[in-house]
C-alpha cells in the first residue's frame, strides 16, 4: 500500500511539473506589449511625411511613448515575453526616433521659413507705408 | 481607378498656402505613373517611392509571418529610406531655388 501512495504523490508531482512547464512556455510566448504598435507607427512616421512633418512628428512621438511603456514592462519581466517581440520594439523604437528627428527638423525648417518669409511681408509692408503709397 | 485617383487627387498643402515643396510632394503623382505601369516617369517623378512600398509591403509580410531576422531588416530598410527622402528633398529644394 504505501509503494502505491508514493506512486501516486510522484505523479500527481510529475502533473504539477508540466503543467508548471506549459505555464512558463506560453507565457514566454506573450508579445512584448505595443511591440507591433511601435513597428507599425516607427516604420509610418517617414512614409507620411507631408502636412508640414505634423503627422510624422505625431506618429514618431507616439512611437515613442508606446515604446517606453513596453521597455519598462519587458525589464520589469524579461523571460515572460518572446524575444522576437522584443526585436520588433526594439527596431520600431529605433525607427520612431530617426523618423521623430527628421520630422522634427523639416517642422523647424517650416517654422524658420515662415518666419522670414513673415517678416519679409512685414518689411514690404512697412516700406510701402513708410514710401506713403500704401493705404 | 487611376482616372478617379487623378481627379480626386489632394493638394498639398505646402504648396497650396505656402509655395514650398514637402518631401512628400510628388509621390501621389508617382503612384499613378506606377499604377499606369510607367515606371520609369514614376521613378523620376519621386524616387523614394519603390523602396518606400517595399518597406510597407515588407512590414507587413514580416507583422503576418514574423521572419527570423525581419525586424533587424526593417531598421536597416527604414534608414536607407529615410536617407532617401532626406536627399530627395534637399535636392528638389536646391534645384527648384538656384
Amino acid at each position: 500500500m504505501p509503494e502505491i501512495d508514493i506512486f501516486v504523490h510522484t505523479e500527481t508531482q510529475d502533473r504539477l511539473m508540466e503543467n508548471q512547464n506549459l505555464d512558463q512556455q506560453f507565457n514566454q510566448n506573450q508579445q512584448v506589449p505595443n511591440a507591433t504598435a511601435v513597428l507599425v507607427l516607427g516604420i509610418i512616421s517617414i512614409v507620411i511625411c507631408w502636412l508640414y512633418g505634423l503627422f510624422g512628428l505625431a506618429c514618431g512621438i507616439i512611437a515613442l511613448v508606446l515604446a517606453g511603456k513596453g521597455r519598462k514592462a519587458y525589464m520589469e519581466n524579461p523571460g515572460m515575453y518572446s524575444a522576437a517581440s522584443y526585436a520588433n520594439l526594439k527596431a520600431g523604437r529605433v525607427c520612431a526616433i530617426i523618423g521623430t528627428i527628421l520630422s522634427g527638423l523639416y517642422v523647424l525648417l517650416v517654422i524658420i521659413a515662415f518666419a522670414t518669409v513673415g517678416t519679409l511681408i512685414l518689411g514690404s509692408w512697412k516700406e510701402i507705408m513708410d514710401s506713403g503709397n500704401g493705404y | 481607378m487611376t482616372g478617379w485617383l487623378e481627379t480626386h487627387m489632394f493638394r498639398c498643402p505646402s504648396v497650396t498656402w505656402f509655395g514650398m515643396e514637402c518631401p512628400g510632394c510628388g509621390m501621389q503623382r508617382s503612384l499613378i505613373f506606377l499604377l499606369k505601369g510607367q515606371f520609369l516617369d514614376s521613378f523620376l517623378m519621386y524616387p523614394p517611392l519603390l523602396p518606400l512600398l517595399g518597406m510597407v509591403i515588407y512590414l507587413a509580410l514580416h507583422l503576418l509571418f514574423s521572419f527570423r531576422s525581419g525586424a533587424k531588416i526593417l531598421q536597416y530598410m527604414f534608414v536607407g529610406n529615410a536617407v532617401l527622402v532626406f536627399l530627395n528633398y534637399t535636392l528638389r529644394i536646391f534645384f527648384s531655388y538656384s
